[in-house]
């Protein structure tokens, strides 16, 4: 993969997740950017350029699908995977209202580097 | 006539009237009586100045004053002022020598007093009949002497039936010595306080009772039996039991529900670890199949330390559990045994359940932390009795043996319509449960309880058909070695 081509970012709080994370993608041929909390993502975004983001959706402060309601309200459209570790009803409906993908912890292989080649081929 | 008379009569009311009905004879205590002069009675018509209405019909008294030459009754009579007067009434005939009677000698006795009294008695009588409580009153012998109406609505005996009767067989046999202590009580003039208890009624059933005894005397103060009060508290004992086994239900809630909470931090929290190996095995797993060995080496560095991770998480819960264990000791199987199933009994006045327990003499105490237990054997005992709802035969037994290697088994014991097969595989699998409205959780922390405890908990089929849990404990006059 040239650098141009979308780079993949993954937003969450839990260091061993992250990097564990960061390690499949990049050995299944991905460019990823790793971010530890939604505050971090918006301050270092516009240099990462990302194509989608893998989001972890339990978070302090600002929880993922809070981060996803900031980016939809500024017009921001990028796909988003959100991981929970506790699908309920409730979330499912938010996600769905915000055009997010869920999936539960912990996430297949496949779910993840699915969603990866739709973002970034 | 008044002639023929000692003096000392002239005291006594009498008068004397003719065929015609005139008072003919007024004696001083008559003028005291009716308080009408000898001046102003004389002559007068007796029966009419005096209204008297004798307890007879007039055609009767002459019949016997004719036959037998006198006649005595009562009669209500009025005074010069107005008052009426209940007297006792003497009337003699006096004859001529050819035996017609020529004149009557009425002799009376206030009684006012007396009727009043019988008024009086009439009234607490009335009292006694219309409470709604039993009140009922024992001679020396402990037999019946009265048996109120409430009585007889409250115990299902008519009074007929039991005046006579000795009171003992309204008392259950496990309270004969109570019975036999307020006798005692009441020989020796004390009362006895408003208590709580149990009576039986006629069809058998307990009748649960506020109690008040207390002796009655003679007119010498000497005692000569009892009267005893009942007030049915049964409307009262069921909002209490109801009130306890909400308690019960609270209490073993909110205890699965701090579990429930503790089980869903748990699996939040493993969560973690397990994601990274998960990350980091699809990770390494392709990389050794592009043959890149040395890179999946770091990889599986991670994976063991993201194991070793999860493995402190479960160290930590275990550890967390533990402080909130209370302290085992030795403690008496029949009573914990008795409080779960008082417990559990609670409210199941629908359910005919008949309970045995069975504590053998060798298996009477165990090593064991009694609140905990008492929540598996009431557990267990609920189950066996919803169970058995509906059932023809509902019988629970709870009983404790000996085993070897220093244990002892508590085996609750129903005839319900057991388990099937599917269910007993699973049974104490946390998040299986055969109810609508069950957690799953009871029995999978029932066993983690006994287990904690060093002992071993079971199920089976039992020859009825039914269900029987068997729970081992540690034997308390033998500790095994820990």
């Amino acid at each position: 993969m040239t650098a141009a081509s979308p780079r993949i970012a993954i937003v969450d709080d839990d260091a061993a997740v992250r990097e564990s994370l960061r390690f499949l993608l990049e050995v299944s041929g991905f460019a990823v950017d790793t971010f530890a909390s939604a505050a971090e993502f918006q301050t270092r975004r516009p240099l990462a350029n990302p194509g989608g983001i893998i989001l972890d959706h339990h978070m302090p402060i600002v929880s993922g699908l809070e981060l996803v309601a900031q980016l939809r309200a500024a017009g921001d459209t990028l796909p988003v995977l959100l991981i929970t570790g506790s699908p309920s009803p409730a979330i499912a409906e938010r996600a769905a209202a915000l055009g997010v993908r869920v999936a539960e912890k912990p996430p297949s292989e496949h779910e993840l580097l699915a969603f990866a080649h739709s973002v970034a081929g | 006539m008044a002639e023929g008379l000692p003096a000392a009569f002239a005291q006594v009311p009498a008068l004397a009237r003719g065929t015609d009905g005139r008072i003919r004879l007024w004696t001083a205590g008559a003028a005291r009586l009716y308080g009408w002069s000898a001046a102003e009675a004389l002559g007068q018509h007796a029966a009419a100045l005096l209204d008297t209405r004798p307890s007879d019909p007039p055609e009767a008294i002459a019949a016997r004053l004719a036959a037998e030459g006198a006649w005595h009754g009562t009669a209500r009579q009025r005074a010069a002022d107005g008052r009426r007067l209940d007297v006792a009434a003497h009337w003699a005939a006096e004859r001529d020598p050819a035996g017609a009677i020529t004149a009557v000698l009425e002799i009376a006795t206030d009684i006012g007093a007396t009727a009043e009294a019988n008024a009086a008695l009439y009234r607490l009588a009335a009292i006694v009949e219309a409470s709604d409580d039993a009140i009922v009153g024992e001679d020396l012998d402990g037999c019946i002497t009265s048996w109120n109406a409430a009585a007889e609505r409250m115990f299902g005996h008519p009074a007929p039936a039991m005046l006579g009767q000795p009171f003992a067989v309204l008392v259950p046999p496990d309270r004969a010595a109570e019975a036999a202590a307020i006798a005692a009580r009441i020989r020796a003039g004390g009362r006895v306080e408003p208590y709580e208890t149990v009576r039986l009624r006629a069809d058998g059933s307990a009748l649960p009772v506020l109690l008040t005894v207390a002796p009655i005397r003679d007119a010498d103060g000497h005692i000569t039996g009892a009267s005893c009060i009942a007030h049915d508290i049964t409307n009262r004992r069921d909002a209490e039991a109801a009130l306890s086994a909400k308690q019960a239900e609270l209490v073993h809630l909110s205890r699965l529900s701090e579990l429930g909470q503790i089980a869903s931090a748990l699996a939040h929290e493993i969560n973690q670890p397990l994601t990274a190996i998960a990350n980091y095995a699809a990770g390494a797993d392709r990389l050794l199949a592009a043959g890149r060995a040395e890179a999946a080496a770091g990889a599986i560095a991670r994976i063991v330390e993201q194991a070793a991770r999860g493995a402190g998480i479960v160290q930590r819960m275990r550890d967390f559990m533990r402080k909130r264990e209370t302290e085992t000791r030795a403690e008496s199987l029949a009573t914990a045994i008795e409080e779960a199933c008082a417990l559990a009994l609670i409210g199941t006045t629908t359910h005919p359940v008949r309970l045995t327990r069975a504590i053998a003499a060798d298996a009477t105490m165990a090593v064991i932390d009694r609140v905990q237990i008492e929540q598996v054997l009431f557990n267990l005992i609920r189950n066996a009795i919803e169970a058995m709802a509906g059932q023809p035969r509902q019988d629970l037994t709870v009983a404790t043996r000996r085993l070897d290697r220093g244990m002892v088994e508590i085996s609750v014991d129903d005839t319900g319509p057991g388990l099937p097969e599917t269910v007993r595989e699973r049974l104490f699998q946390p998040f299986v449960t055969t109810k609508a409205a069950g957690l799953g959780m009871g029995l999978s922390i029932c066993r983690a309880i006994v287990q904690a405890h060093g002992g071993t908990l079971a199920a089976e089929t039992n020859e009825t058909g039914g269900t029987t849990f068997r729970l081992s404990l540690p034997a308390a006059d033998e500790k095994a070695d820990r």
